[in-house]
């Protein structure tokens, strides 16, 4: 860990450095808002699934990290691939010069397998059982909880709320609330009868 | 009968001092919690698989709705992120609506929070107190947004109202009420030798831990943690405001992580909330509060987008994020929300450990957790026979409710 | 047989006015409260329809708890208050059984209703309760070494004075310890009255002493399973409850009566006596259980008995120290 703040175009450099070719594409984005016009710095970075761990690692070697959360969507019905987002943080404490440094890969769905990272940082768990009850991610390594986190308890078991194929929220289980319509009435009210109804 | 030492006391999913409904369930031997273990997740709502069929204008509204607390946070996330997916620059005025609203809404959401925890001490007096100050605070909200709750003022693009002129002395009116209580609230909720001996050495959250399970916002700040992104990651008005992070250390203490700091930090924060609406009220840019004023070209911008992008707020609890994909449609392609709590209720199990139960509730509430809303409702009967009553069976008693009531 | 059934009428019209009066104490106590939180608060007469409606909902008695004991402690802490009151007098109207009981009875007769609570508590088979009545048993150990050195202290003081039978509450009733006492003593007496103020909140479970109960922490906690008429009568039993305690430190260290002031006798004395007794009551029960109630948090058990012991415990041993000195100087000692 250097003392130095790097700049975000140093970060990238430093990662794929230390990651090579695993890292598939990279990308700068800086937002400015306010009359100021002061710059915030967010890095994308898309890796291969198997550097997932090794990441964590070198971004832990530039600043302590903050993990604000593992994200990730289904590519689609379709697609053979999830994606998956590790957005972390570096520098926050640092004023002005926090940077967001996201990881994104692709993972298939036949293996969707990821390393723990809670060797790293204890407090990963989480999210990581997040992933798992809503994606069906495994993630290996994480001591199995006893109950679930974020879904009913009596969820069924392999439905996902967040994938699209079949593993998807079967239609039984939405609830269109204006299809169940109003209970009849036994005496309809009369129209304009001056009442309150 | 419970059971011998060390039994079990379950708080939750509906407790007195639980706001809101999760489940905890601390071992216990004597007054002494040895363990906790915590299961949320019991009110899944589904929002964010509701968004994926909808468009961005329409997931602004849905947002609104995932908290009633934090009223602009989750919009103003989602919003940022869209905007710097489809490019979209919001007006530098409606940066600035954007702050002073946000602040707003960490006083009164500070000021909800520190009568609950009084409350949870058992200080019913100054739970009244602070309900009753966070009145002003909900009436300059309304006057700026037209409601007192769900705040809906945020758009892709700018804010839907602006903040007019003949607004600024009734809103400034409420700020300087509250510099007037400032001293007393400090002097009730941090002199006060009951509370200091309750809350004082209880719930220690380390700085390591504090940094290890990624906590946000006071919970992180009263461990000693300086993070805070209207410090670190200027965006909206905040770039342009001098800021520093309110630490323990503003009431001339260490810190120790403990719940007595958690008070002080969100104390403390109401001042700032003050200053800084303060100074963006006299430095309010002129000009537009929108981007484009027509839906339609707004939808039809966010279509063409594509890419993907996070927008972040610190909100009352801290860091909330929004992550957005879009793709070329209608509706995006992944929306993630992370709201403030998820990242401080995991440390329930760590700073419940070795407390005394009477401590419980106010340590649980000093991370001022907030989860959201109803899902169902289970009902046991008088057998203890459990029946769950479908959203289609409460929507019907509702209709037949109001029915009855109008006849 | 003439004074049995006397003694049986007399109980039952002292039942009814203690209910009343302890349910008119409950909702001054609530109204005033709120006044001082800047609520408007519930009418006055709130806790009468309270009860009443706690009479008319069913019962229900948890699967796991012990029904019999379950729905017996109610009872026994109603009766046990109830009994109370026949060992107190009010105002210049002597106790119905004051010759068949003293002071220390009156001292243990005052555990029994919090044993109800606490017994009801284990028996209700709740998590919740069983902490509760852990609590409560705690408490009632920490409050009862302030209370016995008030008790002990006035009648050693009335003992040396020459008075004779002074645990007598006859006797308590004549002679008012501030009659006896030196200007030592005086500050002494203060002393034990600030002791009862906070004794009263101790003992009837308010704020800051109502860990046994805490909402936020135990739901209720004893009585977190008690419903309909059992919880009806456990209010009943705090609202008669609240007016023996009150009548038992108006009888130690307020004793004073208005009629011989007026110089009336008979009925007439009797009714403006009771009608002081009745304002005292009030007042005291504003300072020591609203006001109290109003500005504090709750405290820790751990923290009650400490300061009931420590803090409090001192104060008596100053209180005594004080009554020692003022015999000596007095020279009766």
């Amino acid at each position: 860990m250097s003392d130095d703040i790097l700049t975000p175009e140093q970060i990238v450099e430093s990662l794929k450095k230390s990651l090579g070719d695993s890292v598939l594409d990279s990308k700068i984005q800086i937002r400015t808002e306010g009359t100021k016009k002061r710059e915030n710095k967010n890095i994308l970075i898309t890796i291969s699934r198997d550097v997932v761990h090794k990441a964590a690692e070198e971004l832990m070697k530039i600043s302590y990290p903050h993990l604000s959360c593992i994200s990730g969507y289904d590519k689609g019905a379709d697609s053979a691939d999830l994606r998956i987002q590790y957005i972390f943080t570096i520098y926050g404490g640092v004023p002005r010069n926090e940077t967001l440094v996201i990881f994104s890969l692709d993972l298939p769905k036949n293996d969707a397998v990821l390393p723990t990272l809670t060797d790293l940082m204890e407090g990963t768990a989480f999210t990581e059982h997040e992933k798992e009850e809503y994606l069906g991610i495994k993630i290996d390594g994480l001591a199995k909880a006893e109950h679930k986190f974020f879904l009913p308890q009596d969820f069924p078991e392999n439905v996902y709320p967040l994938r699209k194929d079949e593993k998807k929220i079967p239609d039984t289980m939405v609830k269109n609330l204006f299809a169940c319509g109003r209970p009849k009435r036994e005496n309809p009210p009369l129209e304009n009868n001056g009442g309150a109804e | 009968m419970a059971g011998n030492a060390p039994y079990k006391v379950p708080v939750g999913p509906i407790h007195p001092a639980l706001k809101e409904p999760v489940h905890i369930e601390l071992t216990v031997v004597g007054e002494e919690v040895i363990s906790a273990d915590f299961t949320p997740g019991q009110t899944h709502r589904g929002i964010e698989w509701m968004g994926l069929s909808r468009n961005p204008v329409q997931i602004v509204h849905l947002t609104d709705r995932i908290c009633g607390i934090c009223g602009v946070t989750h919009s103003l996330a989602f919003a940022r992120a869209v905007e710097q997916i489809a490019e979209i620059n919001a007006p530098e005025r409606a940066d600035y609506v954007r702050t002073i609203i946000a602040e707003f809404e960490r006083i009164q959401s500070h000021l909800l929070w520190a009568g609950v925890a009084a409350h949870e001490l058992g200080f019913d007096t100054l739970f009244y107190l602070a309900w009753r100050v966070r009145e002003e605070a909900m009436d300059a909200i309304e006057l700026i947004t037209g409601n007192r709750v769900n705040y809906d003022i945020i758009q892709i693009g700018g804010v839907r109202r602006d903040i007019t002129e003949d607004k600024f002395d009734k809103i400034r009116k409420c700020l300087n009420s509250y510099k007037d209580l400032f001293a007393k609230l400090k002097k009730l909720f941090l002199e006060d030798a009951v509370i200091k001996s309750r809350c004082k050495g209880t719930g220690l959250l380390s700085v390591e831990k504090a940094a290890a399970y990624s906590t946000v916002g006071p919970t992180a700040r009263a461990s000693g943690l300086t993070a805070d992104l209207r410090v670190d990651y200027p965006y909206c008005a905040y770039g342009d405001l001098d800021l520093k992070p309110v630490m323990p250390t503003i009431y001339g203490k260490d810190c120790d992580g403990d719940t007595y700091d958690r008070i002080v930090v969100r104390i403390f924060e109401i001042a700032q909330s003050i200053e800084i609406i303060e100074t963006c009220l006299d430095n309010m840019p002129f000009g537009a509060v929108l981007y484009e004023e027509k839906v339609a070209k707004i939808l039809a911008l966010c279509k063409k987008a594509s890419g993907e992008a996070v927008g972040r707020h610190e909100a009352p609890r801290g860091e909330a994020v929004h992550y957005v994909a879009m793709n070329n449609a209608e509706a995006p392609a992944a929306w993630k929300v992370k709201a403030s709590s998820y990242s401080n209720l995991h440390v329930w199990p760590l700073i419940l450990k070795g407390n005394q139960l009477a401590d419980i509730p106010v340590i649980v509430a000093s991370v001022d957790p907030c989860l959201s809303c109803t899902d169902r409702v289970a009902v046991a009967d008088e057998n203890g026979f459990k029946k769950i009553y479908t959203k289609e069976d409460l929507s019907k008693m509702s209709y037949l409710k109001s029915r009855r009531m109008s006849e | 047989m003439n004074i049995i059934i006397t003694a049986i009428i007399a109980t039952v019209i002292l039942a009814v006015l203690g209910i009343i009066f302890g349910l008119f104490l409950a909702g001054i106590d609530r109204r005033i409260t709120a006044r001082m939180q800047a609520r408007i608060g519930p009418p006055l007469l709130q806790p009468f329809t309270d009860v009443r409606k706690l009479f008319a909902k069913q019962n229900i008695v948890p699967a796991n708890a012990v029904s019999w004991l379950f729905n017996l402690m109610p009872v026994i802490a109603l009766a046990s208050s109830i009994a109370i009151l026949l060992y107190l007098p009010f105002g210049s109207l002597a106790p119905i059984l004051g010759d068949a009981g003293d002071i220390i009875l009156v001292l243990y007769l005052l555990i029994v209703p919090s044993l109800a609570l606490v017994i009801g508590g284990f028996a209700s088979g709740s998590p919740y309760a069983t902490v509760g009545a852990q609590r409560e048993m705690v408490s009632m150990i920490a409050y009862e070494l302030p209370l016995a050195f008030a008790v002990i202290l006035v009648a050693w003081r009335l003992m040396i004075s020459g008075v004779v039978n002074p645990f007598s509450l006859n006797t308590l009733m004549q002679t008012s310890v501030w009659d006896v006492v030196g200007p030592l003593g005086i500050i002494g007496i203060v002393i034990l009255l600030f002791l009862f103020a906070w004794i009263t909140p101790g003992e009837l479970s308010k704020v800051p002493f109502d860990s046994p109960e805490a909402e936020t922490e135990l739901a209720g906690g004893i009585l977190a399973e008690y419903s309909g008429k059992n919880l009806g009568m456990f209010s009943l039993a705090q609202a008669v409850k609240t007016v023996a305690i009150i009548a038992f430190g108006i009888i130690l260290l307020l004793p004073w009566n208005l009629s011989p002031a007026f110089g009336l006798s008979g009925i007439s004395a009797g009714a403006v006596d009771l009608v002081f007794f009745a304002v005292k009551a009030i007042i005291i029960m504003i300072l020591s259980v609203t006001v109290i109630k109003t500005m504090m948090a709750r405290f820790r058990i751990t923290q009650v008995v400490k300061l009931y012991w420590f803090v409090f415990g001192a104060l008596g041993i100053i209180a005594m120290i004080l009554f020692v000195a003022d015999a000596f100087l007095m020279g009766v000692l």
